[in-house]
């Protein structure tokens, strides 16, 4: 699905007061993450001309990448005192190399913000140890992964705590697939079969 | 200019984007919908032949490489990744799909290549030709 950013309804002064504040409370000095997240979206959309243009078009994707950018941090921001410093910290990091405006042309879908409130709604539900990685597909959905050896599994999240996954595993000499739909608060149960301590306990 | 078949020896090449692989205790993993039909695949899934180019195998590459960046922006931390057209055909049959692997060449890309008949609706052969079937990924920064 796309998901092009209404950018009429967010005014920069507003949401980055709302961002600062969500991001400091509570979380201590992860609020100087935030901040550096939030002065690199600025810089690129000071370098584009947009912070005071009220013309930005929709349809122009790269100057809505850092928009969107902003708000994706936002609700990291309001999911912040329940996800640890140092991963916050990485998905920041990896943020900002998935939302760099030059990586996305015109023509494809926007990363979607649904899919990564699902996502965090993910990593407060299960609080894997072992961190995944995080990817977009090609229909703007976040992807997270993990991997333990040879053992892969995927976590496409999409609107409304929907998610998809799929994992490949060595079982018995072979690889194993298997796929699935389901909700975050399943996720466990549903892949019970496969061992999902495998893939989210950092010490398996 | 008249399309054909690809031997199954042979190999066809995907551009992955940044965005569809990631790095993790040191390795890129490339996401299973990379293997997504997008918008832009018009109803099957973009590639080239390497075997088009000849030399060894970095130097194959790199020669794709230089075909596919007529048409369209690759930069250095995109990848390319490589599969065997047999064991891709393989894959796919595998979970129903009885896809053509066709050389399609045009003015601006002589290398290109298309797999018809593809349907990307089973995220299991997705992931098998992610994992293993069309897996053998080279960082575009390792080409230039």
């Amino acid at each position: 699905m796309t998901s092009a950013l209404a950018t009429d309804q967010l005014s920069p002064p507003d949401s980055l007061v709302g961002v600062l504040q969500a991001g400091t409370r509570g979380v201590g000095s992860d609020s100087d993450s935030i901040r550096t997240g939030i002065n690199k979206v600025f810089a690129e959309w000071e370098s584009r001309n947009l912070a005071t243009s009220s013309a930005v078009k929709t349809a122009d994707l790269q100057a809505n990448v850092p928009l969107l950018h902003l708000q994706v941090l936002s609700e990291l921001a309001k999911f912040g005192q329940y996800i640890e410093f140092s991963w916050r910290k990485n998905i920041i990091n990896r943020l900002n190399e998935l939302l760099d405006p030059n990586d996305w042309d015109n023509g494809v879908p926007l990363p979607s913000i649904e899919s990564f409130r699902t996502f965090l709604r993910l990593a407060v539900y299960v609080n894997p140890s072992r961190r995944p990685g995080l990817a977009i597909a090609p229909n703007g959905n976040f992807v997270a992964i993990w991997v333990n050896n040879e053992d892969r599994m995927f976590i496409e999240t999409r609107a409304k705590d929907r998610m998809k996954w799929v994992l490949s595993k060595r079982a018995e000499g072979s690889s194993e697939i298997a796929s699935g739909e389901t909700k975050v608060h399943r996720v466990l149960e549903v892949t019970q079969p496969y061992d999902p301590e495998n893939f989210f306990d950092n010490e398996k | 200019m008249k399309s054909s078949p690809i031997a199954d020896e042979h190999h066809v090449v995907r551009h992955i984007k940044s965005r569809w692989m990631a790095s993790i205790d040191g390795k890129t993993i490339i996401i299973p919908q990379a293997f997504e039909l997008t918008e832009n695949d018009e109803g099957y899934l973009s590639a080239a032949w390497l075997e088009h180019c000849p030399g060894k195998a970095t130097v194959q590459l790199a020669s794709v490489l230089k075909c596919m960046r007529t048409t369209r922006t690759i930069k250095s931390k995109e990848g390319l990744t490589v599969g065997n057209v047999g064991n891709i055909k393989a894959c796919c049959n595998k979970f129903g799909k009885k896809v053509r692997v066709l050389h399609e060449p045009y003015d601006q890309n002589l290398a290109y290549a298309a797999v018809r008949q593809y349907q990307h609706d089973n995220l299991e052969m997705l992931e098998q030709l992610a994992a293993l079937d069309w897996a053998d990924l080279t960082l575009i920064s390792n080409l230039e």
